[in-house]
């Protein structure tokens, strides 16, 4: 499977809108050797960074800035770029779950955020974009 | 003249002697008194009454009489009843016609005979039209020698009365078909009542009868309301018409459920000592009462469940604060356990900066507010705390402002200042080992205006160090949508100035 993945570091969108948390998942995507196109807080800035750059991922939480929803970021970067989402979420409930269905999620990630699960997201990232499906 | 039948083609003895006499009316010599012929009495009559012999034919008529039927004096004298008013077939009484036969009755047993209000449509005068009329009529025997020859027809128009109630039973049929409204009269002197069959049904006496003693109604009234209930009217006893009677009370029904009734009774009497009747109706509200008595317990469930929110939010913010200050306590024991200066260094960082948002929590709980802090207050808590992890020649200061932010700008600030305070000691006092550092705050033009100054002789943070607490700094800027700016200080030291909307 490694072989048909394209040589260049998987590329991640952060949407997230504490400084903090945004600055760990930073370091944390760094250390895993991918490479951070740029932090967003809300849904336009979000949707500005996609443009500039098209990540290969978002790290989406689901409650951003200004009462914004991960849901509609999620959306729009399905439909617009086809680019899938990881979920930050410590208590996603099944409804919430079943309505990001759609979306397909590449993974739904705990808060607070553990290494070794960020990690396991990404990489099935990098896996899934050698060819969805 | 008594016993004599007033009449005008039938000449009467008395009149005749009257007539001859050449006077109408005369004094009679014996007695000095006033004496008036009976065909002028009749025609003066204020009822109208009309005298029919034993054929059914109109002997004369009162000019009452005339007006009420709209007929002449001429076309009515001498002609037959039934023919002038003739009986239609839907307008007489199954057995037939029901005034002829009490005209009959009256011939034949000589006695007085009423028709209660009955349906008899009389031809317009004008047009001919059958006209809707109800009657009332008393009919009398006149006698001669004992013997009946006519009768005294005194008869009266209630077509207006008739529809008028049926009107009104109408609308209180309605009225309570719509609201379950009990209509009464109630005479608490006899222990009577007239109940209507709504309000036999709300005491739960179907089946009793809505005309009598009011004692099955009493009974109903549930033993803790029936003392006032009682007294109530008792107090009205003597009150003028119209005095009012308002009262809610509960009703047992013999299944044991209550049922709430509100009573609304106006007095009555027919003469100025007659005994009382209290006139009224009676509504079911009982679901009201309910939802009332729901509404109160949940009102106060309400009350109970926000109180513990309360309760339960300071714990939360007073166990989030112990837990912050448990991992700030091991930072620090860890710092004070590590070999090297830089890694010592590191370590008291990171302590102070858990410090700063546990003392923000610390004062959520100390206030009971969750949503906003007193930035004044926090500042100075936050300048205290961090004054103790600082060298002892150094000084803080900070001033203290009136202003409410919230939570999360709270510890954004807090951070910020930690993070420029910890800065100003690493920087401006590397070589000075001595000095000041401020923290100020004010409120211009909406705006929070913050600054944190030294006198210390340290060069300020150069934009491109890529320090945690420079990030931090960066991070909480963007995140406060502050501005800041950096200048000498007045005192030779260094100025970091921010400004920033207040924020929600």
């Amino acid at each position: 499977m490694s072989d048909v993945r394209p040589d260049t570091p998987l590329r991640v969108l952060i949407v997230e809108d504490e400084a903090l948390i945004a600055f760990d998942l930073e370091a944390q995507i760094e250390d895993c050797g991918y490479e951070v196109t740029d932090i967003a807080q809300d849904v336009a800035s979000c949707q500005a960074a996609a443009r500039r750059v098209r990540p290969d991922v978002a790290l989406m939480d689901y409650r951003l800035k200004n009462g914004d929803s991960g849901r509609v970021a999620a959306t729009w970067l399905r439909e617009e770029l086809d680019v899938p989402c990881i979920f930050l979420s410590g208590n996603l409930d099944e409804a919430t779950r079943a309505l990001l269905g759609p979306l397909h999620p590449v993974a739904f990630v705990g808060k607070p955020l553990l290494p070794p699960a960020l990690r396991a997201a990404l990489e099935k990232a990098d896996a899934l974009r050698a060819g969805p499906g | 003249m008594e016993h004599s039948v007033p009449c005008r083609n039938n000449s009467l003895e008395t009149r005749s002697a009257l007539q001859e006499a050449g006077a109408e009316a005369l004094f009679d010599n014996r007695t000095d008194t006033l004496r008036i012929d009976a065909a002028d009495l009749l025609s003066s009559l204020p009822r109208s009454v009309a005298v029919i012999d034993s054929d059914m034919v109109y002997i004369d008529v009162s000019d009452a009489f005339l007006d009420m039927t709209g007929r002449t004096r001429e076309e009515l004298v001498g002609s037959p009843v039934f023919e002038m008013f003739p009986p239609g077939a839907a307008e007489v009484a199954p057995s037939g016609n029901l005034v002829r036969d009490s005209f009959r009755r009256v011939f034949e047993t000589a006695k007085p005979d009423r028709l209660d209000t009955y349906y008899y449509p009389i031809a317009g005068a004008g047009d001919g039209l059958l006209e809707r009329r109800w009657w009332r009529a008393d009919n009398r025997p006149i006698l001669r020698n004992g013997r009946v020859v006519a009768v005294l027809h005194d008869v009266e128009d209630v077509t207006a009365d008739v529809i008028a109630r049926r009107d009104r039973d109408i609308r209180d049929r309605l009225i309570e078909s719509l609201s379950a409204v009990g209509t009464w009269e109630f005479r608490p002197q006899e222990g009577s009542i007239v109940a209507s069959a709504a309000l036999v049904e709300m005491f739960g006496l179907e089946g009793q009868a809505a005309e009598g003693p009011a004692e099955p109604f009493l009974d109903r009234i549930h033993p803790e309301d029936l003392p006032s209930v009682t007294a109530a009217f008792e107090a009205k006893a003597d009150a003028p018409i119209g005095a009012p009677v308002d009262i809610d009370f509960r009703v047992v029904t013999p299944e044991g459920s209550e049922r709430w009734l509100a009573c609304r009774s106006e007095l009555v009497r027919s003469e100025p000592r007659a005994s009382v009747t209290f006139v009224g109706v009676s509504l079911d509200i009982t679901d009201s009462k309910n939802r009332e008595a729901t509404l109160t317990e949940t009102i106060a469930e309400r009350d109970r469940l926000l109180e513990q929110k309360e309760v339960l939010l300071g714990e939360v913010n007073h166990r989030i604060k112990n837990s912050l200050q448990i991992v700030s306590s091991i930072l620090k024991l860890d710092a004070n356990q590590a070999r090297d200066d830089r890694m010592q260094g590191r370590l008291r960082a990171a302590a102070s900066r858990v410090q700063a948002v546990a003392s923000v929590h610390e004062l959520i709980y100390r206030a009971g507010q969750v949503d906003t802090v007193e930035f004044g207050e926090y500042l100075g808590d936050l300048c205290r705390a961090m004054e103790d992890s600082l060298p002892l020649e150094i000084a803080l200061i900070h001033n203290s402002i009136p202003l409410r932010v919230s939570t999360d700008r709270a510890i954004s600030l807090a951070l910020l200042v930690n993070e420029l305070v910890a800065n100003s000691v690493a920087h401006a006092f590397r070589d000075k080992k001595d000095g000041t550092i401020a923290v100020k705050a004010a409120v211009r033009d909406e705006r929070l205006e913050l600054s944190v100054s030294d006198d210390g002789d340290g060069k300020p943070v150069t934009p491109t160090h890529r320090g945690l607490g420079t990030r931090i700094i960066a991070a909480m800027v963007s995140q406060l949508e502050a501005e800041l700016q950096q200048s000498p200080g007045a005192r030779g030291g260094h100025v970091v100035h921010l400004s920033m909307p207040i924020g929600s």
